[in-house]
């Protein structure tokens, strides 16, 4: 009854198998008007002067708290969403999928749109496409590599060197620059401590 | 070329590092444990700084040549050669041409460098301990076209052999000191006019990077020779001496023309070694302030193996070992036991010329080590019972001496060091003790460095067997299980194999590779040993007045390790070392082994001093050449040694007669 709503909202976000829940429109609605009645009965007791007593004191602490508590789990609620769309943005990209579309409000969408063109203007101001990577690059920019079997040239370093594979000879170059051949047999990566 | 000393390695490695080229740096690396070592530090230097190379072993010029086309075929403009232990005694700028921009760096320890790579190119480095600033000969300029016309026939002919069709077969350096003689002209002309034209510390040719270094600039001793075009042909020479000169000025230019060549020749007369290159890359590191014991092993390691095969002395060795031990007492304090037991520690430490015996037996590895054997002489009666003896006396006995190493009594082994240098004197085996070091791992056995460079060497000296790296727990490890190529395929070399098992057991050795290479190298000791003792009991080993020769052939089992110029080199000090011991005269020695499959005689010249531990200067580079141009035979000499060559079995005899006559 008091604030058990609210945390069944929550009871939502967490129980669901989905990306995201349906926005429980109603449910918010009760819990507004749930705080909202709560709120009013805390203004009737101030007004009326009713506080002088210890079971008054009690009551209106224990109706602040119950309205707190209720706007801190709707805001957990519309946090826990927020966060949500952000981590959509960088999974899936810019467009939300129509599941997911119809399970959000307007407003979460303008969000979710804003949030999109914030992220777009700064990375255009970096000239990077910061959601390509999404792990911090490995120790081995450089690898060491042996060859397997006469090749001939290649090019690396975007064109700008010639290396002449040979049998029989070890590489030290770019992790990028070999990994096509590793998967073609022609290079082996040799890991040594 | 530009020949730089050591205090100056730092700048040309900086320089590398800020070059905007991309180009990978190719490596070339001649097949020993220093160039390896030496390959291993250079590598890690350019991990650190994520500069990109290559690394190509290569065992001879026609190597280097085959490598060097391609790339010049495919245009590249651009392009850094480093060469270890290799390069150094043959004109290296050959590889290149005047339209391409490549630089040679030259890590090699093999002296005399080649003069062309000391006068001429700006695009060749030379790194020098010293010792090759002082070689060079003092050249004096000499008026050429004054002289010209007196020239003797004898230079006449000498300059000849350029064209002559007989030498097509063999390499480049077969005529290099027929060239030389040509570009004294030259040397002289550039001589002149450099003294009247330029400082001879010329800085504008540098490089762009390297002139943003002024410190640099000034240290070096940058010889800088404009290469003159050289004529194809001597159209200027005549054939006779005029017996009219009288003219004082062209007597003294001639005399001053005579004096540079036989300077000349002296340079290239005979061939020694100059400090280890893995040295020289430690101290790199040092200055880089990248040194750390790893690259410390390695140092000692190439070092060890310049000793150990006696192309350095005693006395060379020592100095260097002084600092090393500083070196290693700065990383691995005395008295600090807390250091991690996970680490590889390094000690200072008395190391024994009785190969390997800590993972062998003390009894077998005297019998077998090429000190011990040639000094007890121990095919002979009186020297197995001498041995005996010996033992007795120092209180090992018998049994305990026959077992495994490991498995020997503790206390003995704790007591070894005073016994054996309380007693190794007295049996005629002083200088059995040597200073050196070890290495702990956290998990394994103490190695020296002594087993390590044993390990690699046999590693790469072993191209016709297959050297497994697991191995089978059912099997015994009787050696006779690594596969052998087909005697008749040349094909199968397992060269290149081996070379890069060894390379790796330097970061990683499994235990099993170690267990294999250190087997292989004991079954090459006694086949050297056991082929000693045959030729001395045999008589087969011909003397002559100036030098002593003897054939291998039929090589066959084990005896296919004397298809390697190092294993023949090894004998060949055995051999002459028994010779100091039985006080006859100590003589240069040849010898040659017949590989049938390519219808060659692999011939190797190796020579010793009375004293053991001194080092001689080996003459048969420069004999090999005069003897073999002298009956105009194929011979293949383009190894990095000049004191080894392959010449036909037809003319093998001929050959040795000629040699015969030029030396004796």
């Amino acid at each position: 009854m008091n604030t058990e709503i609210a945390v069944e909202l929550l009871k939502e976000l967490q129980r669901t198998t989905e990306q995201l829940p349906k926005y429980d429109q109603s449910l918010v609605q009760k819990v507004i008007e749930e705080t909202n009645r709560k709120q009013e009965q805390l203004h009737e007791m101030v007004k009326q002067k009713k506080y002088e007593d210890t079971i008054s004191k009690t009551k209106l602490h224990i109706l602040n708290y119950m309205i707190e508590r209720n706007e801190q789990i709707l805001t957990s609620y519309h946090l826990e969403r927020g966060k949500k769309l952000i981590e959509m943005r960088w999974d899936f990209g810019s467009v939300i999928p129509n599941q997911i579309r119809e399970n959000i409000t307007q407003n979460e969408e303008s969000f979710h749109h804003e949030y999109c063109q914030i992220l777009e203007d700064y990375m255009n101001s970096l000239d990077l496409d910061l959601t390509q990577d999404h792990q911090p690059p490995s120790n081995d920019l450089y690898i060491e590599v042996r060859v397997l079997k006469d090749y001939g040239q290649i090019f690396i370093d975007g064109g700008q060197s010639i290396v002449e594979l040979k049998k029989n000879s070890r590489l030290f170059l770019r992790r990028v620059d070999a990994e096509n051949l590793i998967r073609e047999g022609v290079l082996e990566h040799i890991i040594s401590n | 070329m530009v020949l730089v000393q050591i205090k100056n390695l730092f700048q040309f490695f900086q320089n590398l590092v800020n070059s905007q080229e991309k180009q990978p740096i190719l490596i070339f690396v001649a097949p020993d444990c220093d160039s390896i070592c030496s390959c291993k530090i250079l590598s890690f230097l350019f991990q650190t700084e994520m500069i990109s190379y290559s690394i190509q072993p290569v065992e001879g010029y026609d190597e280097i040549e085959e490598i060097t086309s391609k790339l010049r075929d495919s245009g590249i403009i651009n392009q850094t050669i480093i060469c270890i232990n290799c390069g150094g005694n043959s004109d290296i700028y050959k590889f290149s041409n005047s339209e391409l921009d490549w630089k040679f760096f030259i890590f090699d320890s093999h002296r005399p460098i080649h003069l062309e790579n000391v006068f001429s190119k700006d695009q060749v480095y030379v790194f020098d301990d010293g010792s090759i600033q002082l070689a060079i000969p003092t050249l004096e300029p000499v008026n050429t076209e004054l002289i010209s016309p007196f020239l003797s026939k004898e230079l006449e002919e000498d300059l000849s052999f350029e064209n002559d069709e007989d030498l097509e077969d063999s390499d480049f350096s077969d005529i290099e000191n027929n060239e030389n003689i040509e570009n004294i002209e030259n040397l002289s002309e550039n001589n002149e006019n450099n003294e009247n034209n330029e400082n001879i510390e010329n800085i504008e040719n540098l490089s762009e990077n390297e002139q943003n270094s002024d410190d640099f600039e000034q240290e070096i001793i940058s010889v800088k020779r404009r290469r003159k075009k050289k004529p194809k042909k001597k159209d200027q020479k005549t054939m006779k001496i005029s017996p009219l000169i009288e003219n004082d000025e062209v007597i003294s230019e001639l005399d001053k023309y005579k004096k540079n060549k036989t300077n000349i020749e002296k340079y290239y007369s005979t061939t020694t070694y100059g400090l280890s290159t893995s040295v020289m890359l430690y101290t790199l590191s040092t200055q880089l302030n990248r040194k750390n014991p790893k690259l410390l092993w390695f140092a000692i390691l190439g070092l060890t193996e310049h000793y150990l095969l006696e192309k350095i002395g005693h006395r060379d060795y020592l100095e260097i070992v002084k600092d090393f031990q500083e070196e290693v007492s700065y990383y691995f304090p005395v008295n600090n036991p807390e250091k991690s037991q996970s680490l590889d520690s390094l000690r200072f430490g008395d190391e024994y010329r009785l190969m390997l015996f800590r993972h062998w037996n003390i009894y077998e590895s005297m019998l077998h080590s090429s000190f011990v054997a040639s000094r007890l002489g121990v095919w002979k009666e009186s020297g197995f019972s001498n041995l005996n003896v010996m033992l007795a006396k120092m209180g090992l006995p018998l049994d305990e001496c026959k077992q495994d190493y490991q498995s020997m009594n503790l206390k003995l082994k704790e007591q070894l060091p005073q016994t054996f240098r309380k007693f190794a004197p007295q049996f005629g085996l002083k200088g059995l003790i040597f200073p050196s070091f070890f290495k702990k791992s956290a998990y394994d056995v103490e190695v020296t460095a002594s087993d390590i460079v044993y390990l690699i060497t046999s590693l790469i000296e072993s191209a016709h067997l297959n050297i497994p790296q697991i191995s089978d727990i059912n099997k015994n490890f009787n050696s006779n299980e690594f596969s052998t190529q087909n005697e008749f395929s040349t094909q199968n070399d397992f060269k290149m194999e081996n070379f890069w098992k060894a390379y790796d057991s330097l970061s990683n050795c499994s235990s099993d590779l170690f267990k294999n290479g250190i087997q292989l190298a004991i079954r090459i000791q006694k086949q050297i040993v056991s082929e000693g003792i045959n030729l001395i009991e045999r008589h087969s080993i011909v003397s002559s007045r100036s030098f002593r020769h003897a054939y291998l052939t039929e090589l066959s089992g084990d005896r296919l390790f004397f298809k390697s110029a190092t294993n023949l080199s090894k004998l060949g000090h055995f051999l002459i070392d028994i010779f100091r011991q039985s006080k006859k005269e100590v003589k240069p020695l040849i010898l040659s082994s017949l590989i049938k499959e390519q219808n060659i005689y692999l011939v190797v010249g190796v020579s010793g001093t009375r004293s053991f531990g001194d080092i001689s200067r080996n003459k048969f580079g420069q004999a090999f050449l005069n003897a073999a141009t002298q009956i105009k035979a194929q011979i293949k000499r383009d190894r990095f040694e000049s004191s080894v060559m392959e010449i036909s079995i037809e003319n093998m005899k001929n050959f040795m007669q000629v040699l015969h006559t030029l030396l004796n």
